[in-house]
């Protein structure tokens, strides 16, 4: 489903030249769960928003379902993501002015769904994530599990076929954390793609296949459990 | 005889207020600045840091400053320049005696002059007599060549003793003025010159008292001292020569010894009320006991100072509305910058650093940024101040082209507008960083909200209940004494109290709408409810209604705003994502929201009201004309000193009736004016009556009709039937007015006495006739001191046709143009005044435009800033999927909505009150349907800011737009 081949990405700071990806090449299939680890400022994230369509990259390709969403436009990668691509990270990202209902809603206006199927939606997806009691709350009234749940429901409700998640436990205690985890592999139970960031080494071995980055190159690719040989480290 | 002002120079009641604000700011900045480097280290860097945000805030705060700057300056230079014309005019000739005219004036004025220097005056340096009178002038030519000046005077003078006059030659003007003239020969000023395109050698002819003399132009001399007290200077003897043969009633001559005082033209003010006593006092008991001692140059200085006081305090009070709104800017920007930092500044309380101490980091950048507006700000006032004379004098040039207004750039007023603006900002900080050094550690670290705090209760309670009582006390108290403010803002505060004390509680939501609603409707209804204690209102108080109504209706506002976000959700259409955006940001930051709104609406408030009051000025054209006609179709204006030949008039084709108007000005005092004031008199006699007497505002209650009221003022002359301003000197805000049952002291040339009592008050006074008082009885007051010099006209069946006034009207202008008499219809007359009213409001409208600045700048501004706040929310939203243009959109969308609401806010409440005050106030009394609304200028003064305001939405949107997703969210890799 994803495929990406030979993907470069350097960040240019005046003078200052920081090659974050280094030839990457690397296939998401439907449904699989990937885990990403490596050491801090490797490219973790850099290989999330330049394989999402967040970003544009140097050269390479990054084929979803064929399409080449490198060769895009903006606004047709913008139009792509709303459809296809998910996104969950590690400060929320909820729009503070809209209530839990309003955000997890967003996507779905975006792709042209009518106000009030949206809505119903919504709510569908809130009560899944536990929280249908919550819809008119905003997030500023929500506990920080409670505001990843949220947005988990958003990078759900449009059904996208992949589901980056970026370090989605990181703001969180031990025990949300848990349930943000359980809540995120019965998203990979419903047969969507979801490719985590982690740091953490449970997480990291909790996928199907872990893959690490270090200084911007793929340096494993395969079983989790070298995630705990990471940790030891 | 010298009258008081009436208007306080405002700024120096406050100005030790300011200066101890303004001087405690600079010392405290200073003091940080020297003393904390901490402080000073994270001020000036955040100001480094950010620097083209740092520009935008010292742009938005200054503008108050400019404005502040500009009212200040526009005094100045009204009365630096009406003030010049002490020099111009007046030169050494700081008072006048004034003896009645009698057949042997000169001998007369040579005895009193030897009289006065024999007084032993203080401080006198010199004594002339003088003899002046009203002339027409012309150029002699012919044809198109021909140029008449129609209100000149002549002075006659013996040119070597007013060489002598004063301190210096140069000083009277006369330097080289050369020998007095001999009979046929005069010597003109330069002014005269130019009006009337002649030099040295040209002819000239002078008519007065129905004669006329051709002179010849022996020199033309410099507009200055005697040479610009008259036009056209003559040999003594020639003017009582021609008022000798004089026909008709004519202003007569006036014989003067003219008093110089030891000094230059303008520092002997201060010995001119030692010099008057002593010269009233030293002809008490001689033959000139009834001469009048005028001391001139005072009262012209004094009326500099009162006339640049007046503008001071009308464009310092209409500026008032912009300043708020720069004040209303400054809080939102500095709010909008503590939450920006607001990590910052948790983490700096964190490790350690007190309240006071982010009291004092954000008082000394805002320090910083205020100092720098108000420099810059008092400086670009000068520019503002430049665009406003520039703008007057065209407004007055049509009237009296020889008046220049200079601009005057004071160094002291360039201080003190900075001051102003300084310490307003200050204490706009101060008040500001308090409520920001108050913040929640953990929730600003956070980046959360700040929870609620648990205030006392008890105490809260106990204030807010004070404020309600106090609220209304004020308002009982403003309608029994009559204090306008008081009564005004009483009970809207204790309803804005209500909405606060109630604001937790489950009913908020309707306090917040009935609260305001009835601020609304007080203020607004205070016009009709108590129609005596709000008459004549002053600039002051409307200021405050401006806020008290932008204020209630903006909290309603803000608390229905969540029916907008619906209507967005709902019917937003294609464009429904980006409202939903758009207003959603708005109506979270209520408060924020709220600011930006009152910014908006205060000035799109004053700048409507004061376009309806314009508009329906205006409209009254026609019906004033009507009002002040008397049924006549055509007025004549004639020099005073050539009477009007109301025979010759009548025997012209297509007059039907002609009226002439004896006029006169007795000097008055009432009950709100104790100083001998002069004011123009007219004669009431049968004529005036033969059609429709004049409209009346309000008469005594014993006549049922204006007919009787002026009837009864015929054949009474204890009565007076006064114009609406009579008594009321300058252009300034008034605190009272003329009524019927007043009672009017008149004092005659002679010295005598007479009680009067005003039977009514007329409607309007647009063709300015002055008051009415019994023909018989003012001639006998103020002879020989009157003179015929207007005349009313009705023409054959004129009423019905247009084309037959037109005719008789050119034929009168042509028939009377010796006597320089203008004649024009009643319309006319009434436009050319009212056109420069309407033209001065228009200016006002113009320097309040400076005001809709902040409002867009601040807009843009605001917008800017939340760009960077929302940053990370619009990279979430672009990696949702929303595109650019979305982005875009929703902020375009979202200044369109506050500029929207801020407009129509302003707009509607303006009109409100301008109609409550046309109907319910004395300056107007119209009826409902005079009240006219300028759609037009409604539309403009509403869309421009507005369309403005999207435009400098546009920047910031498309920066927006621009916001890269994987940027915006990456917090680290």
């Amino acid at each position: 489903m994803l495929k990406a081949r030979g993907v470069h990405k350097t960040y240019r700071t005046g003078a200052v030249e920081v090659a974050a990806l280094r030839g990457i090449d690397l296939d998401v299939r439907a449904g699989e769960m990937v885990t990403v680890m490596g050491p801090s400022g490797n490219g973790k994230t850099t290989l999330m928003n330049c394989l999402s369509g967040l970003d544009d990259i140097d050269s390479g390709t990054v084929e979803i379902d064929g399409e080449d969403i490198a060769a895009m436009s903006d606004a047709r990668r913008t139009d792509h993501r709303a459809g296809r691509m998910g996104f969950v990270f590690q400060s929320f990202n909820l729009i503070g002015v809209l209530s839990a209902a309003e955000n997890v809603e967003l996507p779905l206006l975006v792709t042209g769904m009518r106000p009030k199927a949206a809505r119903v939606s919504a709510l569908e997806f809130l009560d899944r994530v536990g929280l249908s009691g919550r819809a008119d709350h905003r997030p500023a009234e929500l506990s920080g599990g409670e505001q990843q749940r949220v947005a988990i429901a958003r990078a759900l409700v449009t059904s996208p076929a992949i589901v980056w998640a970026d370090e989605p436990t990181g703001n969180l205690d031990s025990t949300t954390a848990g349930s943000v985890l359980e809540l995120l592999h019965s998203v990979h139970a419903s047969g969507q793609a979801l490719v985590i960031i982690t740091h953490d080494a449970a997480i990291g071995a909790s996928g199907e296949r872990l893959i690490e980055v270090s200084d911007g190159r793929i340096v494993h690719d395969g079983e989790p459990t070298h995630a705990l040989t990471l940790a030891g480290r | 005889m010298r009258s008081r002002s009436l208007v306080a120079d405002h700024p120096s009641r406050t100005m030790p207020f300011i200066i101890a604000i303004a001087a405690l700011g600079a010392i405290l900045t200073i003091f940080d600045l020297l003393t904390a480097p901490i402080l000073r280290r994270v001020a000036v860097r955040s100001i480094v840091r950010r620097l083209g945000e740092a520009v935008l805030i010292v742009v938005g705060a200054m503008l108050g400053t400019a404005i502040i700057a500009a009212a200040l300056i526009v005094g100045d230079s009204f009365t630096d320049s009406i003030r010049d014309i002490a020099r111009t005019t007046l030169g050494p000739v700081d008072l006048s005696v004034e003896v009645r005219v009698e057949d042997d004036i000169r001998s007369n004025l040579l005895r009193l002059e030897d009289r006065i220097a024999h007084l032993g005056i203080d401080d006198a340096d010199g004594v002339l007599p003088a003899v002046t009178s009203a002339a027409v002038i012309e150029n002699g030519r012919s044809g198109d060549k021909r140029i008449i000046d129609p209100s000149n005077c002549l002075l006659g003078v013996d040119f070597a003793s007013a060489r002598r006059f004063g301190p210096s030659a140069e000083l009277t003007g006369m330097s080289t003025a050369g020998p007095t003239p001999s009979g046929s020969d005069a010597v003109v000023s330069q002014e005269t010159a130019d009006r009337l395109r002649v030099q040295a050698g040209d002819r000239i002819a002078v008519h007065l008292y129905g004669s006329s003399k051709d002179l010849t132009v022996r020199t033309v001399v410099p507009t200055v001292g005697l040479a610009g007290f008259c036009g056209a200077l003559v040999p003594p003897g020639l003017i009582e020569q021609m008022w000798a043969e004089h026909t008709g009633a004519a202003q007569p001559p006036t014989g003067s010894v003219f008093v110089s005082l030891v000094g230059g033209v303008f520092d002997t003010v201060e010995a001119s009320p030692r010099a008057a006593e002593q010269l009233e006092s030293g002809l008490a008991d001689t033959q000139w006991s009834a001469a009048e001692v005028n001391e001139l140059k005072a009262n012209r200085l004094e009326r500099a100072e009162r006339s640049g006081s007046n503008l001071r305090t009308i464009f310092s009070g209409i500026g008032g509305f912009s300043v708020i709104s720069g004040i209303l800017l400054l809080i939102n920007l500095l709010v909008m910058l503590a939450e920006e930092r607001k990590v910052e500044l948790g983490v700096m309380r964190a490790i350690g650093l007190k309240r006071h101490h982010l009291l004092r980091a954000f008082s000394l950048e805002g320090s910083i940024y205020a100092a720098l507006a108000a420099v810059i700000g008092a400086l670009s006032g000068i520019g503002v101040g430049w665009l406003i004379i520039v703008g007057t004098q065209q407004i007055f040039a049509e009237r009296d082209s020889s008046f220049r207004i200079d601009l005057s750039v004071r160094p002291a007023t360039l201080a003190t507008a900075a001051l102003i603006g300084f310490a307003l900002s200050v204490l706009t900080i101060w008040a500001t960083s308090l409520r920001i050094a108050r913040l929640n550690i953990i929730s600003a670290i956070r980046d959360l909200p700040d929870p609620r705090r648990s205030h006392n209760r008890w105490l809260r309670s106990v204030v807010g209940f004070l404020a309600v009582f106090a609220g209304l006390a004020a308002s009982f108290v403003g309608v029994r004494n009559g204090s306008q403010i008081a009564l005004l803002a009483g009970v809207p505060i204790a309803a804005f109290t209500v909405v606060a004390l109630t604001a937790r509680f489950r009913f908020a939501r309707i306090a917040a709408l009935v609260g305001p609603a009835l601020a609304i409707a007080w203020t607004l209804g205070s016009f009709a409810l108590f129609e005596d204690q709000m008459d004549h209102a002053g600039i002051a108080v409307f200021v405050v209604m401006g806020v008290l109504l932008v204020t209630a209706a903006v909290i309603v506002t803000v608390t229905v705003g969540s029916v907008w976000g619906s209507l967005a959700t709902t019917r937003g259409g294609s464009l429904g994502l980006a409202l939903r955006l758009g207003v959603a940001y708005p109506l979270a930051r209520r408060v924020r929201t709220g600011l930006l709104l009152a910014m908006f609406s205060l000035v799109v408030f004053t700048m409507v009201f004061l376009a309806s009051l314009a508009a329906t000025i205006q409209g009254q054209g026609s019906s004033a004309a009507a009002e002040s006609s008397a049924g006549y179709d055509l007025m004549i204006e004639a020099n005073r000193a050539n009477p009007i030949d109301v025979d010759a008039v009548g025997a012209l084709p297509g007059v039907e009736s002609v009226a002439e108007l004896i006029r006169g000005a007795p000097e008055f005092t009432n009950r709100y004016q104790p100083e001998k004031t002069r004011w123009g008199v007219s004669g009431l006699d049968e004529a005036i009556l033969r059609f429709d007497p004049p409209a009346l505002r309000a008469r005594l209650a014993r006549f049922p009709t204006d007919r009787a009221a002026f009837e009864a003022a015929m054949a009474d002359p204890s009565l007076i039937i006064v114009d609406q301003e009579f008594l009321l000197r300058g252009a300034g805000p008034r605190s009272d007015g003329p009524e019927p049952g007043d009672r009017v002291t008149a004092f005659a040339p002679d010295g005598s006495t007479r009680n009067l009592t005003v039977a009514a008050v007329l409607r309007s006074d647009a063709v300015g006739t002055g008051s009415w008082w019994q023909r018989t009885a003012l001639v006998e007051f103020m002879a020989p001191a009157v003179a015929q010099s207007r005349a009313y006209v009705k023409v054959s069946d004129g009423s019905t046709d247009p084309e037959r006034i037109a005719d008789t009207e050119r034929a009168l202008a042509a028939a009377l143009i010796d006597q320089g008499a203008e004649v024009s219809t009643f319309e006319a007359v009434v436009a050319d005044e009212l056109s420069r009213t309407t033209s001065f409001i228009r200016l006002l409208e113009g320097y309040l435009g400076f005001g809709l600045i902040i409002g867009i700048a601040g807009l843009g501004v605001v917008l800017v800033r939340a760009v960077r706040e929302r940053r990370r929310e619009i990279g979430m939203l672009r990696a949702m999927g929303v595109p650019a243009r979305v982005v875009r959109q929703a902020f375009l969308i979202e200044a369109l909505f506050i500029a929207v609401q801020g407009a129509v806010i302003g707009g509607a409440l303006a009109l409100m009150t301008a109609y409550q005050v046309v109907v319910n106030s004395s300056a107007f009394s119209l009826s409902a349907d005079s009240f006219t609304i300028p759609w037009l200028a409604v539309i403009v003064i509403t869309a421009v800011p507005t369309v403005a305001a999207v435009a400098a939405a546009w920047k910031p949107a498309s920066a927006a737009a621009r916001v890269r997703p994987s940027v915006a969210l990456r917090v680290t890799d």
